[in-house]
């Protein structure tokens, strides 16, 4: 079991608070600094509710790197590294479509933490 | 690395820097006040206000500052590359005077101010700029007329030979990166590794070559009243591809408030591109800058990797150099989308 409220709604409560209520507060200088604030709460707290990478998407990789499924990911990426400098997926077309459609779809997953536009909104979750 | 510092309280200093203005104008100045301008952790700037007779100007010194960046240019350099500029016609801050490096002062020089906007999101913001096809024919015009800049004057020997493969030195200093990151934090950037593969089977082995500034984009161009007032933050110039300047301008990482917008978030390509052509004389398309895009993409996503190692591990904590590390996913994003299978 976990502690109540959880970690991503602390941090968004937090984040509306600075962003609310101190940020009008603060004089002009401060706000680039506030905003920064801000945008780091966010994207930990979307980190914290992010569901783990999807089973399917990990398995692709790990098939591409030609690893085992149970490797872990940096594993993988250290694997898909090593075959992409040794040229593995040059001669053939359509594993390298396979490789740039999985690697784009890792990216997207990574994206929604990290990017506030590309987000969901970031209010805090009930519950 | 740790460089001795300007004392601007030494009334020494401020006699001597009046003194070269003073000789570099002909005529007698007073600088009346000395103003900290926002600088970098690698530079210093101070706004100088100098009478001269009656008349009002503003100047700016800048200087190092203590932590200096081992791969940008010493002020010395900038200064020489600021002449250069200025005298192929490109619109840089005039330069006025500079002075060496001693054994207790660093090295430093003297501008013109250039009154002007040059913040990113502000410029892309839909209405700050009039006409935007206007201002980026001035910024593709201005761009062609660097890259027509002599790069193998004695002036510029610091610049060294000119290299008939500058992209594939580029490209090996990325792999090393990469690999060191790899050392250090145990694991590599399969989205990286995809666009450094994908560049290292196409980068020619001989190529177009002359002075490339390597950091000419919206927020580094300082724009009056919806003109180019100057080209600023020259710390990175040298050999290069021209195509690497104009892929930068062009690259999603610089558009700000104007993702849909090529040239710089401003507007779209045509316009740069036709500009350019003309002063140039070469047949750039939008299709040309594309492989560019992707390169600025990749070494935007280093240089931020490097950023937030500075963070991490380089002693210097800071919450903007930490966020930058998180710009990565969509660096990465947009290295794919310009790097098809």
């Amino acid at each position: 079991m976990h502690d109540a409220p959880a970690a991503d709604d602390l941090l968004l409560t937090a984040r509306a608070a600075l962003l609310d209520e101190l940020l009008p507060k603060l004089p002009v200088e401060s706000h680039y600094t506030a905003r920064m604030v801000a945008h780091a709460m966010g994207i930990a707290a979307r980190e914290a509710r992010a569901a783990p990478l999807p089973d399917a998407l990990h398995d692709e990789l790990a098939a591409l790197a030609g690893v085992a499924r149970d490797t872990p990911a940096s594993d993988v990426a250290n694997a898909l590294a090593d075959r992409l400098r040794a040229g593995a997926f040059d001669a053939d077309a359509a594993q390298r479509a396979r490789l740039h459609a999985a690697l784009v779809a890792w990216t997207a997953t990574r994206v929604l933490v990290n990017d506030a536009r590309a987000a969901a909104p970031t209010a805090p979750r009930p519950g | 690395m740790t460089e001795p510092t300007l004392d601007l309280d030494d009334q020494d200093v401020r006699r001597d820097v009046a003194a070269r203005i003073a000789e570099s104008l002909g005529a007698a100045v007073m600088i009346d006040a000395w103003t900290r301008l926002s600088g970098g952790a690698i530079q210093q700037n101070l706004l100088l206000d100098v009478a001269r007779g009656d008349v009002r100007e503003r100047y700016v010194l800048r200087t190092d500052a203590r932590s200096s960046v081992p791969a940008s240019r010493t002020r010395g350099e900038e200064y020489a590359l600021l002449c250069a500029a200025a005298a192929s016609g490109v619109r840089v801050p005039a330069p006025v005077c500079a002075a060496p490096a001693t054994g207790t002062r660093p090295a430093w020089f003297v501008m013109r101010h250039v009154d002007g906007i040059a913040a990113g999101h502000r410029l892309t913001r839909p209405g700050t700029v009039v006409d935007p096809d206007a201002l980026v024919r001035e910024l593709g015009a201005n761009l062609a007329r660097l890259h027509a800049i002599d790069a193998s004057t004695d002036a510029l020997g610091f610049l060294g030979p000119r290299p008939t493969a500058p992209t594939r030195t580029l490209l090996a200093s990325y792999r090393a990166y990469l690999d060191g990151w790899r050392a250090r934090h145990g694991h590599a950037w399969p989205a990286l590794e995809w666009g450094l593969h994908w560049w290292q089977v196409r980068a020619p082995a001989d190529e177009r070559v002359g002075l490339v500034h390597r950091d000419y984009r919206v927020g580094n161009l300082m724009v009056d009243d919806g003109r180019l007032a100057a080209t600023l933050d020259w710390e990175f110039a040298g050999w290069g591809n021209p195509l690497e300047d104009i892929g930068w301008f062009f690259a999603p990482c610089w558009r700000f408030a104007g993702p849909g917008k090529v040239a710089g978030g401003l507007a779209g390509a045509t316009p740069f591109l036709d500009a350019y052509n003309a002063v140039a004389g070469t047949t750039y398309t939008e299709a040309d800058t594309r492989d560019w895009q992707a390169l600025a993409q990749l070494r935007w996503a280093i240089i931020a990797l490097q950023q937030c190692e500075r963070h991490q591990v380089g002693g210097e904590r800071s919450l903007e150099l930490a966020l930058t590390g998180r710009l990565l996913p969509g660096l990465e994003r947009d290295l794919l989308a310009l790097t098809p299978a």
